[in-house]
C-alpha cells in the first residue's frame, strides 16, 4: 500500500468521524441544550422534547454513533486492506487471504506499517493459530489465551 | 428472613464470587499484571469499562441529583455519557494500535521526553487518587447505611477485597471481577426501577413509562401548584452557555480519564476497541437512561405520598418511619397545623430529603421484598468497590512502569517490574483506606478538578498526538502548561479564594472545557513556529493510524 492510499484511507476516516461527531453534537448541544428552549412547545410522548433529548434521546443516539463508526470502519479497513490479520475476531478471513495470496498485498510494495521490521507477515499466521506477538512486548506467550 | 439477614447473606456471596474470580485470574507477568494479556474479549472489556465507570456517586446519588436538578441534571447524564462517543472515535482504536501500557506511555513516546511522561504520570496519579478516596469512603457508608457496621470498618474489609484480586491478579484480576460487579449492579438497579415503573404507570420499562405516561406532566403540575418551578424547565440554575461548558468539560474529561482509557489496552486488537466503546456505552446507558426515570417516579411519589397529608397519614407508611431514622428523611410540622407542607423555601418547608434516599428507598417505595433491598446494598458495594480497584490500577502502573521502569531503572527485569507493580497496588490500597476513613474536606470539590484536569491535559494531547503529525514536543508541553495552568488557577481561585467565576459566569465545573480550547489552541500554534518532530515521530503517528500490525507499532521507534 502506498502513501496515497494510506492518505485516502486516513481522509475517508477523517471525513466519517467529521460526520458523526456533526451528529454527536446536534443531538447535545443542539437539540439538547441550545435548542432546549424552543424546542418545549413540542413533545415526544408527554416530555418536552429537549427535555427528553437532554435526558433520553442524546444518550441512545450516542451508543447508535459507536456502532455505525465501528461497522463502517470494519469496510474501510478492508476496502484499504489495513484490517487486522492476524485477528481472532476477524470475520472475512477467507476472502481476505485469497486477496493477499493472489499478490496484490506484496506488489504494491512494503505492508503499511513499514517502519516496524518486524511487523507480521501479509500472509500472516494462521487466524486461529497461537501467535507469540500477541502477548505484549515483556509478556510470557500466551498468558491470556489460557483462560 | 430480615433485611439485614438478606443483605448479609447477599454481600458475602458476592464478595465471595469476587475473590474466587480474582484468585483464578492471577498473573505471573507485566502484561497479564497491567493490560490483562490483552485477552479480554470486547462485550466482557465493555462491561468491565462500564463497571469501572460507574462509581458508587453514580449507583447511590445520581439518580437523587437528577431528581433535584430536573432538567439541568442532563450535565451529567450527558457528560458522563457522550465523552464514550469521543473516545472510540478520536482515542481508543489509536492507542490500542500504539499498544503499551498507560497514558503516560503514549504521551512520553510520541513526544519523546521524560518530562511529558513524569508529568502525565503525576496528573494521573492526582486525578486516580481524588477519586479513588470517594469510592472507599462509598464502601464504608454502604455497609453502615444497610449493616450498621462502623463507617471505618466497612471501609477496611473494602480494602482487604480490593487488595485481594488486584495484588494478586493485577489487571487482568479486576476486569474480569469487574465483570462479575456490573452483573451485580446492573440487576440491583433495574429490579427497583422496574417495580416503581409498574406501580406508578402500568408499563414496566423505565425509559418507556418515562416518556409516554403523565408522570412527568404531573409532576410538573405537582410542582407548580407548590411554588417550584417546572420539573422540566430548563437553565433553572445554571445558565445556558454553563450547561454547555460543564457537559464539554465532563465529555472531554471522561474521554481523558486515565483508568477508562487503559481498559481499551487490554482488548486483542484495534477492532475490538471500536466495537467495544460502543458495548461499554450501551451497559452505561442503560442505567444512564433509567436513572432519570427512577429521579422523576421518586420524586412525583414523595411529594404525592407526603404533601397536604396529616401526621397521622403519614406515621403509617412504614418506609417513612425507617428512613427518618438514618436521618435522610426529615419531617416537622414547623407551623403545628398538624399538615405536612413541602414548600420551596427551605426555612417554611416541613420536608428535608437527602437526596441519595431516592434511590436506596424505592424497593420500600415500591413494595419490594427484603432481598431486593439487600441487592441495592450488594449493587451500591459494587458500583464502589469496581471503580476503586481500576483507579488502583491507574495509581500503580503510574508509578511502578511510567516511573520506576520507564526512569529509574529501566533495566529491571520482568519479575522485578510485575514485584514492585504488586508493591505499588498494595500501597495504594492504604493510602484510598486512609483517605476513605479520614477524607479529607476538599474531596468532594476536587471531583470538578479531576475532570477539568483531564478535559484540559489529556484530552487535548492525546488527540493531537494522533490526528495532528505537526505538534511536537513544544507545542504539547506548552499546551499542557496553559490549559492546565488556565483551568488550575480558574478553579483554585473560585473554590477556594471567593474569585468570581468572572468568564461569562463558567462555573469551575465548566472551565475545564475552556481549558481544552487553550491546550489545544496553544499546541496548534506553538507546534508551527517550532521545528516539526523528527521522521521516527512520524512514523510512529503514521503507523497509529492504521489497524494492522497492532502490537508492533510501539517498537518501531527507538527508545
Amino acid at each position: 500500500m502506498d502513501r496515497d492510499a494510506r492518505e485516502k484511507y486516513w481522509k475517508a476516516n477523517r471525513n466519517l468521524i467529521a460526520l458523526l461527531l456533526a451528529i454527536w453534537a446536534l443531538v447535545s448541544f443542539g437539540f439538547a441544550i441550545f435548542l432546549a428552549r424552543p424546542l418545549e412547545s413540542v413533545t415526544v410522548g408527554s416530555l418536552p422534547m429537549g427535555f427528553w433529548w437532554a435526558q433520553q434521546g442524546s444518550m441512545l443516539v450516542f451508543v447508535v454513533l459507536i456502532f455505525v463508526y465501528a461497522r463502517r470502519m470494519d469496510t474501510l479497513d478492508e476496502r484499504y486492506d489495513v484490517d487486522e490479520e492476524d485477528s481472532p475476531r476477524r470475520r472475512r478471513g477467507g476472502r481476505r487471504s485469497k486477496a493477499v495470496r493472489s499478490g496484490r498485498a506484496p506488489a504494491e510494495g512494503p505492508p503499511l506499517q513499514g517502519s516496524a521490521p518486524d511487523g507480521p507477515d501479509p500472509d500472516g499466521p494462521d487466524p486461529g493459530g497461537p501467535d507469540p506477538e500477541r502477548s505484549g512486548p515483556n509478556g510470557a506467550p500466551g498468558e491470556a489465551g489460557e483462560r | 428472613m430480615s433485611v439485614e439477614v438478606w443483605t448479609y447473606l447477599l454481600v458475602a456471596l458476592t464478595f465471595g464470587a469476587y475473590l474466587y474470580i480474582g484468585y483464578l485470574n492471577r498473573v505471573r507477568d507485566t502484561g497479564g499484571f497491567y493490560v490483562a494479556g490483552r485477552g479480554v474479549p470486547p462485550v466482557f472489556n465493555g462491561m468491565a469499562t462500564a463497571a469501572d465507570w460507574m462509581s458508587a456517586a453514580s449507583f447511590i446519588s445520581m439518580a437523587g441529583l437528577i431528581s433535584f436538578m430536573g432538567y439541568d441534571g442532563a450535565v451529567y447524564l450527558m457528560g458522563w455519557t457522550g465523552g464514550y462517543v469521543l473516545l472510540a472515535l478520536l482515542l481508543a482504536p489509536y492507542l490500542r494500535k500504539f499498544g503499551k501500557y498507560t497514558v503516560p506511555d503514549f504521551v512520553g513516546d510520541r513526544y519523546d521526553s521524560s518530562t511529558a511522561r513524569l508529568v502525565a504520570a503525576v496528573c494521573a496519579i492526582f486525578v486516580s487518587v481524588t477519586y479513588v478516596a470517594g469510592q472507599m469512603r462509598g464502601v464504608g457508608i454502604v455497609f453502615s447505611r444497610f449493616l450498621g457496621v462502623d463507617i471505618n470498618w466497612g471501609v477496611g474489609i473494602g480494602m482487604a477485597i480490593v487488595a485481594f484480586f488486584a495484588v494478586l491478579g493485577g489487571m487482568k484480576g479486576i476486569t474480569w471481577t469487574q465483570v462479575a460487579q456490573y452483573s451485580v449492579l446492573i440487576v440491583a438497579y433495574l429490579i427497583p426501577a422496574v417495580a416503581i415503573a409498574w406501580v406508578l404507570t402500568g408499563n414496566p420499562v423505565p425509559q418507556l413509562s418515562f416518556t409516554f405516561s403523565d408522570i412527568v406532566p404531573r409532576l410538573n403540575e405537582l410542582q407548580t401548584d407548590l411554588g417550584f418551578t417546572e420539573y422540566t424547565q430548563p437553565f433553572r440554575d445554571k445558565s445556558m452557555l454553563d450547561v454547555a461548558c460543564i457537559t464539554l468539560a465532563l465529555m472531554a474529561g471522561t474521554a481523558g480519564l486515565p483508568h477508562i482509557i487503559v481498559r481499551f489496552y487490554t482488548v486483542p486488537d484495534v477492532r475490538s476497541a471500536r466495537y467495544s466503546a460502543g458495548w461499554a456505552l450501551l451497559f452505561i446507558a442503560l442505567l444512564y437512561t433509567t436513572a432519570p426515570a427512577i429521579a422523576a417516579f421518586a420524586r412525583y411519589n414523595l411529594i404525592d405520598s407526603l404533601d397536604g397529608k396529616t401526621v397521622g397519614q403519614i406515621e403509617q407508611l412504614a418506609w417513612v418511619e425507617k428512613w427518618e431514622t438514618t436521618g435522610l428523611l426529615g419531617l416537622d410540622d414547623k407551623d403545628g397545623d398538624g399538615v405536612i407542607e413541602i414548600s420551596p423555601d427551605p426555612a417554611a418547608s416541613e420536608i428535608t430529603i437527602d437526596r441519595d434516599i431516592i434511590v436506596l428507598s424505592t424497593p420500600e417505595v415500591a413494595g419490594l421484598a427484603p432481598w431486593v433491598i439487600a441487592l441495592v446494598a450488594a449493587g451500591g458495594l459494587a458500583a464502589a468497590l469496581s471503580t476503586a480497584a481500576g483507579l488502583l490500577l491507574v495509581i500503580s502502573s503510574s508509578i511502578a512502569h511510567d516511573v520506576y521502569a520507564r526512569v529509574i531503572d529501566p533495566e529491571a527485569t520482568d519479575h522485578q517490574r510485575l514485584a514492585v507493580g504488586r508493591g505499588m497496588i498494595f500501597l495504594a490500597v492504604l493510602v484510598a483506606g486512609y483517605f476513605g476513613m479520614y477524607p479529607p474536606g476538599f474531596v468532594a470539590q476536587v471531583v470538578a478538578f479531576a475532570f477539568g484536569l483531564a478535559a484540559a491535559s489529556f484530552f487535548p494531547v492525546i488527540l493531537l498526538g494522533i490526528f495532528d503529525a505537526r505538534t511536537n514536543r513544544q507545542g504539547a508541553i506548552w499546551g499542557m502548561v496553559s490549559g492546565l495552568g488556565f483551568t488550575v488557577a480558574y478553579i483554585v481561585g473560585n473554590k477556594y479564594f471567593d474569585m468570581p467565576p468572572w468568564l461569562f459566569g463558567i462555573s469551575a465545573e465548566g472551565i475545564g472545557s475552556v481549558g481544552m480550547l487553550i491546550n489545544l489552541a496553544v499546541t496548534v500554534v506553538v507546534s508551527r513556529l517550532t521545528p516539526p518532530p523528527p521522521p521516527e515521530i512520524r512514523e510512529l503517528v503514521e503507523s497509529v493510524r492504521v489497524p494492522r500490525g497492532a502490537e508492533s507499532a510501539s517498537r518501531s521507534i527507538p527508545r
